[in-house]
């Protein structure tokens, strides 16, 4: 009985929890293509070679070429690149304005919080992605306006999180104690709610990320997302599509990136809340 | 009793099997009544007026079908009787008398005599028009009413191809009670009438019942905008439309031609493909960099890389299987450092950025990926700018906002459009000017071919625009459906004689 009482250490838990390994795998592996991008790709994506085009796999193009020779590989690593910058602004996005909404709506109460919140519902309401295509089809395509466009949608849940932490901590004796103290409300919010609701927001901010990579490949697969001779998944996808009767790889690879790494933020989410989750702590085997 | 349980066993049998034919021939003859036709299209025209746009989506919806003109054009190019059913031409070539059918009706009911020839034709003509091809009725002098059934129309000059111009969708006539609502509700007196349109995804058309000539095979048909070619190659394999006259997807050709519930005709069209350069901006109002950009771009690459091979290379904005045609496909071969001596030469050594404005159809979209990359090779940025069909029209077309674009010109015989004032290329040379009067006004043919091949080549030398290849026509429709046109001398979808086979 004695060892449910002890927590234990979060790195061994971590390696007890099956799906934060595989989803940190996962995501790394994204990352690293993202990163690397940045540096070095295989060959220049930007340089089309029609005469090499639609090769079979080997050892100069470990995954072949596409339509216009380029090799996808390299068009897969600047892919993850694409998506991992337009997700992490677009959860940076929703950080930045969601959380000092949902604190303002959780400390404030009343009007301020009615107003706050039923904004919130009202953009909360609309299917993300039809309004980011809304959103898209009158700004322009294009990454920035992408980015914009999932980053809005992040707001709310950003702000529900944040405001739904700060309830439950409301009334605690620490909050108490600082309050009694003399510190302003202001200075609370940021030196006690907030770090007490880090977690939270971590785990909500890899979820987004997910989504928000999958958002980014669904506008680009409809023309609306970063444009060429910028790689992106969603448009690698959508010029395959004809092409799959002789060429099916082309729509496979960019597929499966987008699997691996929408499962790997997601499996990474779950796993991080399992950790941070106090409540859970003892809980994990 | 043997015999009786056979004899009733039989009976069964036989009358199971009448059943069953009769049920087939009840599905046979389902399938024989299909009257209608879905044809899908790859851009949504602006209006439906074809007398006042220059958008060749409105003669594919309208041309033949709805709106006829004196003379028409047939699927081979040859000139046919229209509303006129015959013609006498004077001996100086400036005379034409037509005779016009009898019994015609428009599409509202009223009725079509020579006053609506006049009417028209003076129409496209006046000061105000705003008719899309102004030149083709550019020599008329006048246009008399000689009789209800009788039209006379006089020219300042002999007009060589005066015939063929009439034939043009942009020179069909209209009523004057309702030419100025044709762009929502055209009135023509084709052998189908406008019934409605759902903007964005369908224009429907249905038979006219008191078509003057030959009634259409078919009660109604539908034209289905669809740009994307996914969307047009499921909607093609699903049966949702049963025909593409210009199919999007070359790449998927390869499938249709092995299937036999289809039928793919490969052609040829009046479609030069170029990338179209705003002549009077920045650096590409030098020529050098004109012929450079000319040099840098791999035009073979491109017809394989974004047509699939579905493309003849041109050298100049003339079709190949034209009399006059003049190779001059070796004028600027691919040759990168060339294009760089060249824009060295012109003071851009560094090169420069410049937008490609993009419309929606493929040849376009994939063309622009392959051309950013053959120009960044020689230090040209492009940014590419995608634009819906519309915007097209109003930012690039008429607005004439734009570096580079890429687009087709499937009118036939058109190279006259670089002598224009304040067309979109914004190429202004006057001694080409002159000799596109000077073809105008000849009637020798040999002469004519002669001025043809100069223009040819004074459009090349000045490399006005860079000529990328000429589009094949590659439709796919339902094997069952008869009477479409394999070529595209002229922009259409004539469905007049289309019918499902038995």
């Amino acid at each position: 009985m004695d060892t449910f009482d002890t927590p234990i250490h979060p790195f061994r838990r971590a390696w007890k929890s099956r799906s934060f390994l595989i989803g940190a795998c996962l995501a790394t592996l994204i990352l690293l293509a993202g990163l690397v991008s940045l540096f070095w790709t295989p060959y220049a994506i930007d340089n089309l070679n029609v005469a090499d085009r639609l090769q079979p796999a080997s050892w100069s193009h470990l995954l072949g070429t596409d339509q216009y020779g380029r090799d996808i590989l390299s068009m897969l690593m600047v892919g993850a690149r694409t998506s991992i910058i337009v997700a992490l602004i677009a959860v940076g996005i929703g950080l930045l304005f969601g959380v000092p909404l949902g604190l303002i709506a959780a400390t404030r109460r009343g009007l301020v919080e009615e107003v706050v919140m039923r904004v919130n519902d009202l953009i909360f309401a609309f299917p993300a992605i039809l309004s980011a295509i809304l959103i898209t089809a009158l700004l322009g395509p294009g990454a920035v306006n992408a980015v914009i466009a999932i980053g809005i949608f992040n707001i709310p849940v950003f702000a529900r999180v944040a405001r739904g932490g700060a309830l439950a901590l409301a009334g605690r004796d620490f909050l108490l104690a600082a309050r009694l103290s003399g510190k302003s409300g202001l200075r609370i919010t940021l030196e006690h709610i907030l770090p007490n609701i880090a977690n939270l927001l971590i785990v909500q901010a890899t979820i987004q990320l997910s989504l928000g990579i999958l958002a980014e490949a669904g506008l680009s697969y409809l023309g609306l997302g970063p444009q060429p001779p910028l790689a992106s998944w969603g448009r690698m996808l959508n010029e395959s599509q004809t092409m799959m009767a002789f060429a099916p790889q082309l729509a496979l690879y960019p597929g499966l990136a987008i699997v691996i790494s929408v499962l790997g933020f997601n499996l990474l989410g779950d796993g991080l809340r399992d950790l941070l989750d106090p409540k859970l702590r003892r809980r994990i085997r | 009793m043997n015999t009786h349980k056979t004899l009733r066993a039989f009976t069964k049998l036989a009358i199971g099997t009448a059943l069953a034919m009769g049920l087939a021939g009840a599905t046979l003859s389902a399938a024989q009544t299909k009257t209608d036709v879905s044809l899908g299209i790859v851009l949504e025209p602006p209006h439906l007026d074809p007398t006042a746009g220059a958008a060749a989506a409105i003669d594919e919806v309208t041309y033949a079908n709805v709106f006829e003109g004196l003379t028409r054009i047939g699927p081979n190019g040859e000139v046919l009787p229209a509303l006129a059913k015959s013609w006498e031409i004077s001996e100086d070539g400036l005379t034409y008398t037509f005779r016009l059918q009898d019994d015609v009706r428009f599409h509202d009911g009223t009725d079509f005599n020579a006053e609506d020839v006049k009417f028209s034709l003076d129409r496209a003509r006046s000061a105000d028009s705003t008719n899309a091809q102004k030149p083709l009725f550019e020599a008329i002098e006048s246009v008399e009413v000689v009789a209800p059934d009788t039209v006379q129309v006089v020219l300042s000059r002999p007009v060589g191809g005066f015939l063929f111009n009439l034939g043009w969708g942009d020179a069909v006539i209209v009523a004057p009670e309702s030419a100025d609502s044709n762009k929502t509700q055209p009135v023509g007196t084709g052998p189908f009438a406008f019934d409605r349109w759902v903007k964005g995804q369908e224009i429907s058309l249905k038979r006219f019942e008191d078509y003057w000539g030959e009634p259409a095979a078919l009660e109604a048909a539908q034209f289905k905008i669809i740009a994307d070619p996914n969307a047009a190659f499921a909607a093609m394999m699903s049966g949702d439309v049963d025909a593409f006259p210009n199919f999007p997807a070359p790449e998927t050709l390869m499938q249709f031609e092995t299937d036999p519930r289809f039928t793919v005709s490969v052609g040829s069209t009046e479609g030069e493909t170029i990338l179209a350069m705003n002549n009077a901006n920045g650096p590409l109002a030098n020529a050098l960099v004109r012929q450079a950009i000319s040099h840098a771009i791999n035009k073979q690459a491109l017809i394989e890389g974004a047509m699939f091979g579905r493309g003849t290379p041109i050298g100049s904005h003339f079709a190949p299987h034209h009399p006059a045609y003049t190779d001059l496909t070796g004028t600027y071969p691919f040759d990168p450092d060339k294009a760089k001596e060249l824009l060295a030469e012109a003071g851009f050594a560094d090169g420069f950025t410049a937008t490609l404005k993009l419309p929606p159809p493929q040849y376009a979209r994939r063309g622009g990926e392959l051309i950013r990359s053959d120009l960044q090779k020689v230090g040209i940025e492009l940014e590419i700018v995608p634009l819906e069909w519309a915007q097209w029209l109003t930012e690039v077309f008429r607005e004439k906002n734009y570096d580079f674009t890429i687009v087709s010109h499937t009118e036939p015989m058109d190279i006259g459009i670089y002598a224009r004032d304040d067309y979109y290329f914004n190429y202004d040379n006057p001694e080409f000017k002159e000799l596109i009067s000077a073809l105008n006004a000849e009637t020798d043919k040999e002469k004519r071919y002669d001025l043809m091949r100069q223009a040819q080549e004074m459009i090349t030398a000045d490399a006005v625009n860079v000529f990328l290849f000429q589009l094949g026509k590659t439709g796919v429709w339902n094997a069952e459906l008869e009477g479409l046109w394999e070529n595209a001398p002229i922009q259409a979808n004539d469905i007049t004689k289309v019918h499902w086979k038995n």
